[in-house]
């Protein structure tokens, strides 16, 4: 639907050969290089369509996702109405699956980069520091990582009894940043050997400048493609979650909890389980290619020389 | 005689590896005085660069300096100050440029925004005013269409020119000494020259002393008006450079003069100096050079010699400068007489 309007914003057009060759900013040379590759063309496209939906949901959505449109009936399969049917309490499911874009984008989003941003300072500065601070700061996250985090996450929200959306974003932050550290501490090790990093201390930058300016934004690259990563994670796990009955409550309407409301009678009512089932699959696929295809054009070996 | 600028006394850096400790720098002195240029000279492993670093406190574990040593820079012992004091040292007082030009320059900021941030960290001066101060500093150090460079990034730029960014970068808060490591080492020969004469202008300008750390004998004939020849991670010798290329009194600084090309030799051979630097870990007994050379005899091995003077000026540790020493072994008594 917004197809056509999405791909025109994105694409850059190729720069002719008569102007004089402004050189293109990171961000742009980037986009260039994805674009370029099939896969990496579709997966752009959809995730920015689904932006789009998610954030135009309220103007999209033919109906109200939490109200039950006739009390008496029960589910309804699809129809010229209900393109993706109703669900057992009569709510229309297409409308459900736009809100529930929302959520599951917003909570995937937020919380992959608050962990990005706790992983990149936690293993940034371990990885900056060195030595003995580094091993202890590390060993803690090793320990963490043995836990698996689907059980941790059940344990703290089955204590917690219900959680609202901003709890669950923080909960899913707070287990999920462990990659991202291990990632930076990586980057800021083998930065810290760099001549740069040795030339800006000979001529007296602070510690917290030399962290902030000469390693923070050359583990950007990796950090970026892991976040990217990360948010396919956690929307599949929120989903799991909801399906589980522990993610975002009822009535509010995720991918999650659509699979979960027709889960009992998916042998008649499997529109419930099909169109967010493959919604959850294909933007699952989607995020993975993007990340795949943004480490490659990241990589500064494939930049064109300068 | 008036204090000199710096003054190294009995430097010694020791790195506590498992395999041991390894001495590379020990028992190092020497000065320099304000406006001068010394030579450091020595092959790799000698302890040149580790000198360079122990003198803005940029050794990491395992390394350390030990307890006994000095470097009184200004009055001050640098050894004695805090981690805060000798930061406002390092690229306000002291600045140091790196052998390699390509990698020394972050790649994600450009030049401009880099030699302001130098300025940015040691004064309260404004970003617009430490950007002019880049874009000035870049004209000082002979770029042409300083700013616009001053807003292109390093890739942008080709070695020689990097290079003049990072003395740019270095001598922005006008440091009464620079260190240079091997500036030149990584640069065509007339980069390289072009590199040297822009140091020699820059002493004369603002009157910084250099510490110039080579392995190029032709590099300190050029520029440095003293030279300081190390070896093993001792000085083994030190003198005017007159008088250093005329009269080496240390044989192994006889040694590297007969393996420098000159114009107009014969074609033939260079002459080397067998063998190699022993590691740090293992230094020879008495003197370190002996395996390696030809005028070795007993008493070399039995004690180790100290920094003898020759002349007032000129002093070398080496047995021989005492004199009662017999004839050089036969066949290398040639190659070092000619």
């Amino acid at each position: 639907m917004a197809d056509t309007p999405v791909v025109a914003s994105i694409a850059i057009p190729a720069a002719p050969s008569a102007l004089p060759a402004r050189p293109l900013l990171p961000f742009q040379r980037t986009l260039q290089l994805m674009w370029s590759e099939r896969a990496a063309r579709w997966a752009l496209v959809f995730v920015a369509a689904l932006v789009v939906v998610a954030v135009a949901a309220p103007l999209l959505s033919p109906f109200d996702p939490t109200r039950p449109l006739d009390p008496t009936a029960g589910a309804a399969a699809p129809s010229l109405s209900h393109w993706f049917g109703t669900d057992l309490t009569s709510r229309d499911v297409l409308s459900r699956m736009l809100f529930g874009a929302r959520v599951s984008l917003a909570v995937a989003t937020l919380s992959a980069i608050l962990s990005a941003a706790l992983g990149l300072l936690y293993g940034g500065i371990a990885g900056f520091l060195g030595g003995r601070i580094d091993g202890a700061m590390m060993r803690f996250v090793d320990s963490l990582m043995a836990i698996p985090r689907l059980l941790l996450l059940l344990t703290v929200l089955a204590l917690w009894g219900t959680v609202d959306v901003r709890a669950l974003v923080v909960i899913l932050s707070l287990t999920g940043w462990f990659d991202v550290a291990r990632l930076a501490r990586i980057q800021a090790a083998s930065l810290r050997e760099r001549d740069f990093v040795r030339a800006a201390q000979a001529l007296g930058a602070r510690p917290w400048d030399v962290f902030v300016r000469h390693v923070l934004p050359h583990a950007a690259a990796p950090v970026l493609v892991a976040t990217t990563i990360t948010i396919g994670q956690v929307i599949v796990l929120e989903a799991g979650l909801s399906y589980l009955g522990y993610g975002v409550p009822q009535p509010t309407p995720t991918w999650g909890n659509i699979i979960r409301d027709g889960r009992e009678t998916i042998a008649t009512t499997w529109w419930l389980t099909l169109f967010p089932g493959l919604a959850l699959v294909g933007t699952a696929l989607a995020v993975n290619t993007l990340a795949d295809r943004l480490r490659a054009a990241l990589n500064p070996r494939q930049l064109p020389a300068p | 005689m008036t204090d000199p600028l710096l003054r190294v006394e009995h430097l010694r850096t020791y790195f506590h590896t498992p395999a041991g400790v390894a001495r590379a720098v020990d028992d190092v002195s020497f000065s320099i005085a304000r406006g001068e240029t010394v030579g450091v000279v020595g092959e790799s492993g000698c302890g040149k660069s580790v000198t360079a670093l122990s003198l803005l406190r940029l050794i990491e574990p395992p390394g350390r300096i030990e307890s006994g040593s000095h470097i009184w820079f200004e009055g001050r012992d640098l050894l004695t100050l805090g981690n805060e004091e000798i930061r406002q040292v390092r690229g306000n007082r002291i600045a140091m440029i790196f052998q390699e030009p390509m990698t020394a320059l972050n790649p994600v900021f450009t030049v401009g925004d880099q030699i302001a941030e130098v300025a940015r960290v040691h004064t309260d001066i404004s970003r617009k005013g430490a950007r002019d101060r880049a874009i000035e500093m870049l004209s000082l150090v002979g770029i042409p269409a300083p700013r616009e460079r001053a807003a292109q990034y390093p890739h942008q730029m080709s070695g020689g020119m990097r290079q003049r960014v990072l003395i740019a970068m270095a001598l922005v808060l006008n440091p009464a000494l620079l260190i240079a490591d091997e500036p030149t080492t990584a640069l065509d020969v007339t980069i390289q020259a072009q590199i040297l004469e822009l140091l020699a202008k820059v002493q004369q300008e603002f009157g910084t002393a250099i510490l110039l750390i080579t392995h190029d004998l032709g590099v300190v004939a050029e520029v440095a008006s003293r030279v300081v020849v190390m070896y093993g991670g001792q000085v083994v010798e030190e003198a005017p450079v007159r008088s250093l290329f005329a009269e080496p009194a240390h044989p192994y600084t006889k040694g590297l003069m007969q393996a420098m090309p000159r114009v107009g030799m014969q074609r033939e051979r260079l002459a080397t100096i067998p063998g190699s630097v022993p590691p740090p870990t293992a230094w020879p007994t008495g003197c370190r050079f002996r395996d390696r050379c030809s005028y070795a005899w007993p008493r070399c091995e039995q004690e180790a010699p100290a920094l003898i003077p020759v002349t007032p000026l000129h002093s070398a540790r080496c047995h021989l400068v005492e004199g009662d020493h017999p004839p050089p072994l036969a066949g290398a008594s040639e190659a070092a007489a000619r």
